[in-house]
């Protein structure tokens, strides 16, 4: 029986500029700023980043462990290892193919995000997360926005599927998106949302009509509390993230953020 | 398709622009026939959502015009405000908010309301500082006595853009 390491945790008192940190560490920080896990991602390839002042401190830790020890199981079934059905009080989930009507499929969610108690102060936000979410999967990775190829030849979009989650237990609303495509490059990501807190939003801003404003992931993980990546290359993208529930809107931000990171690939052994 | 529409009424030479539904990547802002057009009001009340592509959109329209005409904007919702605050330009240096919608929370009936804060009159910048002039009961909402409403948002961030 092999014994499996815990994952090594790691107190982000001070990081030096050529730190590196190892696959498979959590990296616990102490009411950062919300920018300081985006940075530890992108600068220093931390992968699980952990705050203490988050508000599900302990299931956090359990998050990253399972996403670093199980990350065949995590892939399989992500919604499961967030947050397990026996712990939730609602749940939704919802499957669509990558040209269904958008505004349906939010529509639907909607509903359910705002029947659930304590959503008050963050549907929103959730409806508004799951937007870019949903159209970053759908449009942006299968649609490629009138884009051609090298000979000039119209891109066509590939047949997708996008499937949408939402469960919440008594304290938080998990909201998220699965796709088939796994075209999502993390660390592209993370310079992107860094980007937007070094340089501001509109210097962020991708201009070009004929693609993504490329501020969608920013706006996802700067509203919410914490946010989970993982990607299968080419087979699958998975993004989920939570909310408070029974929060008042001037203390959204009393909770430091958590960021857990993954890309896997399957051998085909 | 859609759900956004500008519908448009002209006072003189004032031109009052009422924006409904959403801010997003199927929005189409539409050609506007500014003739005589000296200054333009957008009454915000009615956007309902504004996602990544939609802001881009809404800078790109309003860059233009904003250059052309004085803007004042009133009746803005949260998730204007929270644009106003978060992406230089969206509201562009020309443009000025009236009034705008401010969540407010009380404990005692668990309820939320937006209420509608008049600038100059129940907020207002004196330098670089915001100040708020209201009571509560000025809006006639709670007919429970004391009302407990109070504001839901942190005062010096959900009026930042007022200092700029």
């Amino acid at each position: 029986m092999s014994v499996l390491k815990l994952p090594q945790q790691i107190l982000a008192q001070s990081v030096s500029e050529q730190e590196v940190f190892a696959p498979g560490s959590i990296l616990i920080t102490q009411n950062a700023e919300s920018s300081f896990a985006v940075k530890m991602a992108s600068q220093h390839q931390a992968n699980h980043i952990v705050d203490e002042k988050a508000l599900n401190f302990e299931s956090e830790k359990l998050i990253a462990e399972n996403m670093i020890l199980h990350p065949v199981e995590f892939l399989n079934q992500p919604i499961e290892y967030l947050l397990p059905e026996s712990e939730a009080e609602f749940s939704f989930q919802m499957k669509c193919s990558s040209t269904e009507n958008k505004r349906h499929a939010l529509g639907q969610i909607e509903m359910f995000v705002r029947a659930v108690p304590g959503t008050k102060s963050i549907a929103t936000d959730a409806i508004a997360a799951l937007d870019e979410m949903y159209t970053n999967a759908s449009k942006n990775s299968g649609v490629f926005y009138s884009k051609v190829d090298a000979q000039g030849q119209l891109l066509q979009a590939r047949a997708g599927k996008v499937e949408v989650f939402a469960r919440a237990s008594k304290n938080h609303l998990l909201v998220g998106c699965v796709d088939t495509y796994g075209l999502l490059k993390i660390d592209s990501l993370m310079k992107k949302i860094l980007g937007c807190y070094e340089n501001g939003v509109a210097q962020s801003i991708n201009m070009n009509q004929e693609a993504g404003a490329g501020i969608g992931s920013f706006l996802v993980y700067n509203s919410s509390m914490s946010y989970y990546l993982a990607v299968e290359p080419n087979k699958k993208t998975i993004i989920f993230c939570a909310f408070p529930l029974g929060v008042r809107t001037k203390h959204l931000n009393s909770f430091a953020k958590c960021l857990h990171l993954l890309t896997y690939e399957r051998s085909s052994t | 398709m859609s759900d956004f529409k500008i519908d448009l009424k002209k006072n003189s030479t004032e031109l009052v622009m009422v924006f409904t539904g959403s801010i997003d990547e199927d929005v189409q802002f539409p050609n506007v026939d500014f003739s005589d057009v000296q200054s333009l009001v957008f009454d915000l009340n009615q956007i309902k959502s504004i996602n990544s592509v939609g802001i881009r959109e809404w800078l790109n329209w309003i860059k233009p015009i904003a250059a052309k005409f004085p803007i004042q904007m009133i009746n803005c919702p949260k998730s204007m405000v929270f644009q106003f605050n978060m992406v230089e330009g969206f509201l562009p240096k020309n443009a000025q908010v009236k009034s705008l919608y401010v969540p407010f929370y009380c404990e005692k009936c668990d309820r939320e309301e937006n209420l509608l804060f008049k600038v100059g009159e129940h907020v207002k910048a004196q330098e670089q500082q915001v100040q708020m002039n209201f009571q509560v009961s000025d809006f006639k909402l709670c007919e429970e006595s004391p009302c407990e409403l109070e504001i839901d948002v942190a005062e010096a961030k959900y009026f930042q853009f007022m200092k700029k």
